[in-house]
């Protein structure tokens, strides 16, 4: 089982998520970006990273974008090889291509838009190793 | 003797008497003794007497001679009387007196008669009639006196010259004028005796002007031909008293020649200043002339035969006319009556010498009738003779239009005065000594004063304002003070409305001075207008109450709908997480449709309410275009998927992404328009088509978005029923198409707001476009932000807040933000308890929902704002469900001092919280890119750097205060109620973040994150470890 982190406030689309990547593995949800940060560095510390975070751009507190950064800096800090690290999809509504560059730029492996295209979501997965 | 008698007689005697009597003179001999003896022809002639009356008688007795004023004859004889005649002529004087009166003058000789012997022989008388000759040298000398008495009386200045011109006689005349004496005069030349200027070189005739001399010439001339002249006016200056003086003198000459010598007599006449005088005269005289050529009144003058001898130059130039045409010209340029009451008018005039006064109309050189003021006066010189009339034509046209006009202008006004409906009264004010306004007389009122007043303004008229009987006191005071105001402050008073109590009216007042001392007053009768506004008024605010009662229904009824709504699509969503048949999802899913379209129908209901209450404002704020439409157009890709239609967004021309504006609304009346489109297209293609164009301001454009469908489109005659309340264009479609027909008033309402317009074209059976333009700010905004910059977190430490709202999810939620800031909340479910929880302890702020039962929000408020012992300042904040505009008011009335409109947005909770708690605010850092703000990065930083620092130390308070809430958890699993579990675990997670214990807070979180995935069997094993840790921290006290 993969262990599958869901970064989103809306709590259908967070359902929906849950209910659908529940196939491939385990889902932790969390609710902001501080949440995120949180379950993040308790994976870490547990030795049980996530394999996949699907991270929402638009939340309170700490955007997606942030937390995406913060997350690869702490990467970097505790030594983690790029092969190992969490595989990140951002998923947002925003179709801002400056936000997307962004994301790439930080180390995010996919962008989903909302409403998120199940099919499309699943060749993704399998590109990336989660199924 | 005796013989020489005898020889005469003998001899001689006949020869000589002969002889003798043939003499002219007169001879009588006497003998020695005196008597007569021989008187001839001539003698007797003059004595009147015949030869024998004489002969032999007494020498003396006939020939009896006087002298002047004696009355005895003179004797001639020596011895007798007197013998001073015996030889010569007779004394100076003497006459001969006859017998019968007769004086005659004699000159007479008397001799002795002597012989040879020179014996005494008689005498002889020889005599001699000189009477006439007497008489004649009289008369002669007589004229000579008289011509000299004439000379020097004169009044006209004379001199006598000789052929040399030097004068020989002057009259006192002459010397009186011209101030010299006589010996200043006699023998001395013309020009020296006046002092001539020309001759004062070398003397009168001797120097060098004296060639040029006009006297002299003259003079000299007239002398030689002997002639004379008369009235030869010269011009001479002379110095007098040391001064230049110019004469004009006045001279004639004649001769007066005697017969000893040539003499000139030559008046001198001083007219200087008769000269000057006429001088002066001609001046005067043209200068009236001038004076009348150039008054601007037409000046004639008849004479009294009636014929024109002046007019004057203004007359010339507007006529174009000379005197003599005057009558022909005048009759030419008037009517014949008035020509004919002109002629009537002089002619009158002239008859009885009088002044008349006529008004004629004279045509002008425009050919234009100009009223004219005829005028005539008689006319007399200076001997008072009738000259004639004087008369004048005044220009009275501009005046009399003039006074026509102020005549009409005035009528009108007194007729505006009079007629109007507003009542006028004009007062005088009356003061007393210390020039306090104390009473006014009513001068003039018009009718409608007594309409409106209810009074008879002839009684009023000049009467006192004080004896005015419909004022009471109180209303007099009133209006003194207000005259008081308007002459003392020089300011117009208006009462836009005021209730007379006397009469029971309403009227406008209007005050003013319009003259010193003076005070008009205006008052107009408002009373209908007042009282059906007061009418209305009351009708309005039943309406608005109505209103107001119709929002606050909607509003509640979207309140109640909207919250089963949910509960409806929550149970729909838990269902369909069940194992079900493909047949039951399907029911589930179009069950959940039916809400979600049942919600959109409540949300334009909501939204169209509140814009027909007027109470929706428009947002402004930046945003983008492309993000706006791609977001918007794809939440309908799905519907649009389904009906197997192409969706395709299309830029055109797009000038300027950011813009400012109210997104939500431009979103919405896409979503309107796009979702029709759809509905109603059942084949084909719908198209977003997106347009800019530049706009005359250079920071707007123009947004056009055209939704073009190849829909059922619309018939031309239904294209009216777009865009009105409550239509659909087909009934029938309603039921095929379904929608409350609201999204197109409630789109066009937008766009008019935002002053764009809607345009349609549609074809029907061929599809529809539907284009909206609005004009829009260009942002200057520089980049994008996204919405997480801007916000503000803080973390507050010892903050207390209660929380009063009965619905627990909110509750959770909220309390959930405020934990999240660091606040300690507690919760009150209803008024009545936060009341009481508020009485208890000082809370930092209270956050009130409305909406609660037993005691509301607004009532609660004014609980605690009115009874509260202690803690009735705390801030108290609204929370409401009430979206609708001026609810703010009613909360700020009952005491609260903010609101916040539920859902509440956590940037606002933010907001609020640094309003009223005192803790420092630190604003985002508003970055380009997503860099980390520093608040954030604090937060993240702390996360991400935190060691593992576990706590030992714990105390009572806080022991106990965690084990209360392990217990409610454990209560709440028990009830397996996981969204209340999961908030009590998240609380749990945050308190023990507080305390910095890590392994704690992690177990809280994971036990968090077991309940989002619904695994409560988790719960309990991480609450056991929970509590074993905490079993494991020492107790400190205090």
């Amino acid at each position: 089982m993969k262990r599958i982190l869901i970064v989103e406030d809306d709590m259908v689309s967070r359902k929906f998520l849950s209910r659908f990547l529940a196939q491939y593995g385990e889902c932790d949800m969390v609710v902001d970006g501080l949440e995120a940060i949180d379950a993040y560095m308790m994976a870490v510390k547990d030795n049980e990273p996530y394999d996949l975070i699907c991270l929402d751009i638009m939340m309170p507190k700490i955007d997606g974008v942030k937390v995406l950064k913060a997350m690869r800096d702490l990467d970097l800090q505790n030594n983690i090889e790029p092969s190992k690290r969490s595989k990140i999809i951002m998923t947002t509504a925003l179709g801002e291509s400056q936000i997307v560059q962004t994301a790439f730029e930080y180390g995010c492996d996919a962008y989903a838009s909302k409403p998120i295209d199940t099919e499309k979501f699943v060749e993704v997965l399998e590109k990336l190793g989660i199924c | 003797m005796e013989d020489l008698r005898k020889q005469l007689k003998n001899h001689d005697k006949e020869w000589l008497v002969s002889t003798l009597s043939s003499v002219g003179d007169a001879v009588i001999t006497t003998n020695s003794q005196g008597e007569i003896d021989f008187v001839n022809y001539e003698a007797k002639h003059i004595l009147e007497c015949s030869t024998q009356d004489v002969v032999g008688q007494d020498f003396h007795k006939v020939l009896r001679i006087f002298k002047s004023g004696d009355p005895e004859p003179i004797s001639f004889f020596e011895g007798e009387k007197s013998d001073q005649f015996i030889e010569g002529g007779l004394p100076k004087g003497s006459f001969l007196k006859l017998k019968n009166g007769t004086q005659r003058n004699l000159s007479a000789h008397f001799s002795k008669l002597l012989s040879r012997e020179g014996q005494l022989m008689g005498y002889v008388v020889v005599f001699r009639d000189i009477t006439k000759i007497m008489e004649t040298e009289n008369a002669m000398n007589r004229e000579r006196n008289n011509l000299q008495r004439l000379f020097e009386m004169l009044p006209t200045g004379m001199i006598v010259i000789d052929s040399n011109l030097s004068i020989q006689k002057v009259n006192q005349s002459f010397l009186n004028s011209f101030g010299v004496t006589k010996t200043q005069v006699i023998n001395k030349q013309f020009g020296d005796v006046l002092s001539c200027m020309w001759s004062l070189e070398g003397g009168c005739g001797f120097s060098t002007n004296c060639k040029f001399c006009k006297f002299r010439s003259i003079i000299t001339q007239l002398i030689k031909t002997d002639d004379m002249i008369k009235d030869l006016l010269l011009e001479m200056s002379f110095l007098r008293n040391g001064q230049v003086q110019n004469c004009w003198l006045n001279i004639s000459l004649m001769p007066a020649h005697s017969e000893y010598e040539k003499a000139y007599i030559i008046t001198v006449e001083d007219i200087t200043e008769r000269i000057h005088y006429e001088k002066s005269l001609d001046e005067a005289r043209k200068t009236s002339l001038t004076l009348l050529d150039s008054l601007p009144v037409m000046i004639y003058r008849i004479n009294s035969t009636n014929h024109c001898d002046f007019i004057n130059q203004t007359f010339k130039r507007y006529m174009n006319i000379g005197q003599e045409s005057f009558f022909t010209a005048l009759e030419s340029n008037m009517t014949p009556e008035d020509f004919n009451k002109f002629n009537t008018a002089l002619g009158k005039s002239i008859q009885i010498q009088s002044d008349f006064k006529i008004e004629v109309q004279l045509n002008s050189p425009y050919q234009l009738y100009r009223s004219m003021l005829g005028i005539g006066k008689p006319l007399y010189d200076e001997n008072n003779e009738f000259m004639g009339i004087i008369g004048l034509f005044l220009d009275v046209h501009d005046a009399q239009m003039a006074e026509r006009l102020y005549i009409q202008s005035l009528n009108k006004y007194y007729s505006l005065f009079k007629n109007m409906e507003i009542s006028i009264s004009y007062h005088r004010i009356e003061y007393d000594m210390n020039h306090e306004i104390i009473d006014s007389e009513i001068i003039e009122m018009n009718e409608a004063t007594d309409l409106i007043l209810g009074l008879h303004s002839t009684e009023i008229v000049g009467t006192k304002l004080s004896e005015v009987s419909f004022l009471n006191k109180e209303e007099f005071n009133r209006i003194i003070s207000l005259f008081q105001t308007v002459i003392c402050d020089d300011e117009k008073v208006h009462l836009v409305e005021h209730h007379m109590e006397s009469i029971n009216k309403w009227v406008e007042v209007s005050i003013y001075s319009p003259e010193e001392g003076y005070i008009a007053m205006l008052i107009s009768d408002v009373d209908y207008k007042k009282r059906s506004e007061i009418e209305m008024r009351l009708a309005s605010e039943e309406s608005q109450e109505a209103n107001r009662a119709k929002s606050e229904f909607l509003a509640n009824m979207s309140h109640e709908i909207r919250t089963p709504l949910n509960g409806i699509v929550g149970m729909i969503d838990l269902t369909m997480m069940d194992s079900l048949s493909f047949e039951q999802k399907d029911n589930l899913k179009t069950a959940k449709e039916c809400v979600s379209s049942l919600i959109d129908i409540i949300n334009d209901i909501l939204e169209f309410s509140k814009l027909e209450a007027g109470k929706l404002r428009l947002e402004s704020e930046d945003f983008e275009v492309r993000a706006l439409l791609e977001s918007t157009v794809k939440g309908h890709y799905a519907h649009a998927q389904q009906k197997d239609l192409e969706l395709k967004l299309v830029y055109e021309s797009l000038i300027e992404n950011k813009l400012v504006g109210d997104a939500k609304r431009i979103k919405q009346i896409i979503n309107n328009f796009l979702s029709n489109a759809i509905k109603f297209t059942n084949e084909g293609v719908v198209k977003i088509v997106v347009s800019q164009k530049s706009l005359h301001q250079a920071d707007s454009v123009q947004l056009e978005i055209s939704i073009v469908d190849t829909g059922i489109g619309i018939a031309n005659e239904k294209k009216s029923f777009l865009f009105k309340s409550f239509t659909q264009v087909d009934g029938s479609y309603t039921r095929q198409y379904g929608g409350t027909g609201l999204g197109l008033v409630i789109s066009k309402q937008f766009v008019d707001m935002m002053n764009g317009v809607i345009e349609v074209e549609s074809i029907f059976g061929e599809g529809s476009t539907f284009t909206f333009k609005l004009p829009l700010k260009i942002s200057h905004t520089s980049e994008y932000q996204s919405s997480e910059a801007d916000m503000i977190f803080t973390h507050y430490k010892n903050k207390h807040i209660l929380l009063v709202e009965d619905d627990r999810v909110n509750q959770i939620v909220i309390g959930k933000m405020l934990e999240l800031s660091g606040i300690i909340v507690d919760i009150a479910k209803n008024g009545l308890e936060a009341v009481e929880k508020n009485d208890m302890m000082k809370y930092n702020m209270i956050l009130m929902d409305i909406q609660m039962p037993i005691l509301d929000g607004l009532q609660a408020t004014q609980r605690i704002r009115k009874e509260s012992p202690h803690h009735s300042k705390t801030p108290i904040v609204a929370l409401t469900a009430f979206a609708l505009k001026g609810d703010e008011e009613i909360f700020r009335a009952s005491g609260m001092d903010d609101y916040i409109s539920k859902p509440v947005n956590r940037q606002q909770l933010m907001t609020l919280l640094s309003r009223y708690l005192d803790a420092p605010v630190t604003h985002a850092k508003k970055e380009t890119t997503y860099s980390l703000t520093e608040t954030e990065d604090d937060e993240l930083l702390k996360r991400v750097t935190q060691k593992s620092q576990e706590v030992t130390m714990i105390n009572e308070e806080k022991l106990f205060e965690l084990s209360m809430r392990m217990q409610k958890i454990k209560s709440i699993l028990a009830e397996e109620n996981s969204a209340m579990l999961e908030v009590a675990a998240h609380q749990l997670k945050v308190q023990f973040e507080e305390l910095n214990a890590e392994e704690l807070k992690n177990l809280a979180f994971k036990m968090e994150l077991e309940i989002r995935k619904g695994r409560l069997e988790n719960v309990k094993v991480l609450l056991d470890r929970i509590d074993q840790v905490l079993s494991m921290l020492k107790i400190t006290k205090n």
